[in-house]
């Protein structure tokens, strides 16, 4: 953005100067002959050989160009500026001038030129694009840039030009001379904004400005403008050739087919009109605000195009309300409350927290009665395990869930196998439920027989499944319980957080457990006795193993 | 489940994203246009750089070298022009500088897009370079005078057309297309001798019928998604696959020694090796009517 706001002090400097230069030309209102420069060029060497017919030449002005026809291409300064036919009548033309004795004389030059620029035909064929520019730069070169201006003026009817020093201490030509300060003032207001925004070399334009237009204008073919050009309102009709860069500001460009503009095309708030003609540099338009769409040539979007945007936009409208409906929800949520407001809001909390886990609570118990009622002796031998030998049922349930999905992956790819996937789904679905039931059994008869001091009102003479899978779920649910419950006392987050975290875990930890201890019992078919367990000193695990209860 | 922390986890990435602000940002919509004509520049590299809006490509007028026309909210964006020229070579970087947009202001955004319209050469050998985040693009090539042509999409709908011949020949063709829909269609008349496709996610269409001139080759690589691809019946064509997990619908082809080959495969003038990997998705192969 820096660099944006240098270009912009730039274009200020410039507009400045322009403003200036304007105001000056009030002032030292005069006759544009006045301002004019003696442009006589002279030639300052010839160079004739096998493949190369060069001319030098130095203008009034102390400038020098350098015009050679070379193996088929016609440079100019250096710079390839045309093709022609080898030893064609161009190239012959050409020598012959330069062959002309004399030459390097200044009057000499100018006619000798000058003849040869009427007796020129019309380059055609292989010789046009060298021919055309070789007669536009010749002609230039007798004709001064101020002279240009004034013939302009002339030829579009201008009453008066007014020449004045430009910044770049060359002359700056106000045409017409007579201008509308006000106005002027007001372009460069509007203006102002927008062109900084352009990456111009505004000290370059500024330097080099030769003409500024303020209103209807023309430059004519054949005319050259020796430097940069501006145009401020009005219209202008350039036909002929621009040395330096184009600025239209709020103006009406057309470019018409004999023009060339050297440098670049710049146009801020108004139109170009292309009807041909050469810009060598880059054609740069900004424009401001709704105006735009009305004078743009692009290739108009397709109504398939149009209507895939518009459904876009659609999604991205349901997608902006969704999103403002939970900022809303969000901003709702973090906004400041009174004393009342916030108890309320804590009060609501644990109530929904606590309702949440009793419902838990009432949904596994239903769940655990029937399990117990339908499928005791399994439950049983699930979390007897679970309870004896939790450090392997852990072990073992942890292995069975990293496992679970690649099991899946062989499935589906050994295409035999796919009959098994909706087994094996059935069979993790069950045994979820199923592992926590056990897990909920275990805890409950690990609580008993802990017979904790706080517990024994609760304490049944002769436990059964029953009571240790109800006992058991209030175990894992109720920390999720007392931390929904904290919401009361508020600014305890932190511990609630905890605990809820605490419970997850363990709640994760006895599923765990529980789905390992359903793996090695196969499912509660087959009791399984922990590792270093001294079998002939426990009873139940016979009785286990011919279908009794070891509780 | 999904719906409720979908928006919820919106929130969050703007809360972690954005700026704390809530309040509307004003705008400041701007246009620039820009071209050159062809004068002495032998051929140009031109990258075009577009993160949200909608983009179109296409062939520019006679004697033009390019014409660029951009849209775009100066409150948001930083306009991209640089241009250099060297030994008759142009380098043109044209679009928007940055990508990142301002989600607080996104309802604004949707109800105003941006627009890049970029039109290329048909004379003037050029390289086009296109990198594309959240856009809507519509590129319509045939008939620009391309020497290279290489796509980075983000998450967009994209539309390739070469519906006239290339006058260039093209060494590369590539695309990296990420989370889209993607279509590209006559790639035949590209005139290309390779061509290499990225896909991430999305469904995308990949239509090699126009008018080939020479063989070439064709590396695909997909990732999650649907690749339909649309063979021409006059050109040999052979496919090798890598898949995992992804089904394969082989069209016409026949298997021979582990590839999948057409019928005039041996007899073709111009044939077409396609070397195909996917994981996870579908591919589809069918011929042209």
């Amino acid at each position: 953005m820096n660099k944006m706001n240098e270009r912009g002090v730039l274009m200020m400097r410039w507009l400045t100067t322009l403003g200036a230069a304007a105001i000056a030309a009030l002032v030292t209102l005069a006759p544009a002959s006045a301002g004019a420069q003696e442009s006589v060029p002279s030639a300052r060497s010839v160079s004739l050989t096998s493949d190369r017919a060069a001319l030098e030449v130095e203008l009034a002005d102390g400038d020098v160009r350098l015009i050679e026809l070379r193996d088929g291409e016609l440079e100019i300064d250096g710079s390839a500026a045309g093709t022609y036919e080898t030893g064609g009548q161009l190239e012959s033309a050409w020598r012959e001038l330069l062959r002309s004795p004399g030459l390097l004389g200044e009057t000499e030059l100018a006619s000798s030129v000058q003849d040869w620029l009427d007796s020129a035909p019309e380059w055609a064929g292989a010789d046009q694009s060298a021919g055309t520019q070789l007669s536009q730069t010749l002609a230039e070169m007798l004709r001064g840039a101020d002279a240009q201006v004034a013939d302009a003026a002339d030829a579009a009817g201008v009453a008066e030009s007014a020449s004045v020093l430009g910044a770049g201490g060359k002359p700056l030509t106000i045409a017409p001379g007579l201008l509308d300060l006000e106005a002027l003032t007001l372009n460069l207001d509007q203006l102002r904004g927008a062109l900084g925004r352009l990456d111009l070399d505004a000290e370059a334009a500024n330097e080099n400005l030769a003409l500024l237009i303020h209103d209807d204008y023309q430059i004519s073919a054949g005319q050259t403008i020796q430097g940069n050009l501006a145009l401020l309102d009005g219209d202008l009709s350039l036909d002929g050739t621009v040395r330096g860069d184009v600025l239209v500001l709020n103006g009406n460009l057309e470019l018409m087919p004999n023009a060339v503009i050297e440098g670049d095309l710049v146009t801020v708030g108004g139109e170009v009109e292309h009807m041909g003609g050469a810009v060598m540099g880059e054609m740069l338009a900004l424009s401001l605000g709704d105006d735009f769409a009305a004078n743009f040539d692009v290739t108009p979007l397709t109504d398939e195009l149009r209507a895939e945007a518009d459904e876009m936009r659609a999604e991205a409208r349901a997608l902006r309300d969704e999103l403002r409906h939970d900022l809303r929800a969000y901003e709702r949520d973090r906004a400041p409350r009174g004393f009342f407001g916030r108890v309320g809001h804590n009060i609501g909390h644990a109530v929904g927290g606590i309702f949440a886990a009793v419902i838990w609570f009432l949904v596994l118990s239903a769940m655990g009665f029937g399990v117990v009622y339908f499928s005791r002796k399994r439950l049983e031998t699930i979390a007897d395990v679970v309870r004896t030998d939790f450090g392997r049922s852990f072990g073992v349930g942890l292995g069975g869930q990293l496992l679970s999905l690649p099991i899946l992956l062989v499935l589906v790819v050994g295409i035999v196998t796919w009959l098994a996937i909706p087994f094996y789904l059935l069979a993790i679905a069950l045994s979820i439920p199923l592992a926590y039931l056990a897990a909920a059994h275990a805890a409950g008869e690990f609580l008993y027989n802990r017979d904790v001091d706080a517990l024994r009102r609760f304490r049944p003479e002769r436990p059964n499944s029953f009571y240790y899978v109800i006992s058991g779920l209030a175990a894992l649910i109720a920390p999720f319980a007392v931390a929904s419950a904290l919401h009361l006392l508020g600014g305890v987050g932190p511990f609630r957080g905890l605990i809820i975290f605490a419970a997850s875990v363990a709640t994760w930890v006895a599923f765990t457990g529980g789905f390992g201890a359903i793996i090695l019992t196969r499912a509660g078919q087959r009791p399984v006795a922990p590792q270093g367990y001294d079998f002939d000193a426990d009873d139940s695990f016979d009785a286990a193993k011919t279908g009794g209860s070891s509780a | 489940m999904l719906r409720s922390s979908a928006p919820l986890g919106l929130l969050v990435a703007a809360a972690v994203i954005l700026p704390a602000k809530i309040a509307a940002q004003e705008h400041d919509w701007l246009e620039v246009r820009s071209a050159r004509q062809i004068g002495s520049i032998e051929a140009i590299d031109a990258e075009i750089h577009y993160g949200v809006g909608e983009l179109t490509v296409a062939p520019a007028r006679e004697l033009f070298l390019y014409e660029a026309a951009l849209r775009y909210d100066a409150a948001q964006f930083e306009p991209l022009r640089e241009w250099t020229v060297e030994n008759g070579r142009a380098h043109l970087r044209f679009g928007l500088d940055e990508f990142d947009v301002d989600l607080d202001d996104l309802s604004e955004q949707f109800d105003e897009t941006g627009t890049l319209h970029f039109a290329v050469s048909r004379e003037v050998p050029t390289n086009l370079s296109l990198e594309m985040g959240a856009v809507s693009a519509d590129l319509d090539l045939g008939g620009a005078a391309l020497t290279g042509l290489t796509v980075r999409t983000g998450a967009s709908e994209t539309t390739i057309r070469f519906d006239a011949p290339n006058p260039e020949t093209m060494d590369k063709m590539v695309f990296k297309v990420g989370a889209a829909e993607f279509e590209a269609r006559e790639l035949g008349n590209a005139n290309f001798r390779h061509l290499s496709f990225e896909g991430g996610v999305g469904e995308v269409m990949l239509d090699l019928t126009g008018e080939w001139k020479e063989s070439a080759d064709i590396e695909i690589k997909m990732g999650l998604g649907a690749l339909e691809l649309r063979l021409p019946r006059d050109v040999g064509v052979r496919v090798t696959k890598k898949t995992f997990l992804a089904a394969f619908d082989r069209g016409g082809l026949q298997k021979v020694d582990g590839a999948y080959v057409s019928s005039n495969w041996d007899s073709a003038d111009v044939q077409l090796n396609i070397d195909l990997k996917a994981t996870l998705g579908a591919i589809e192969i069918n011929f042209a009517r």
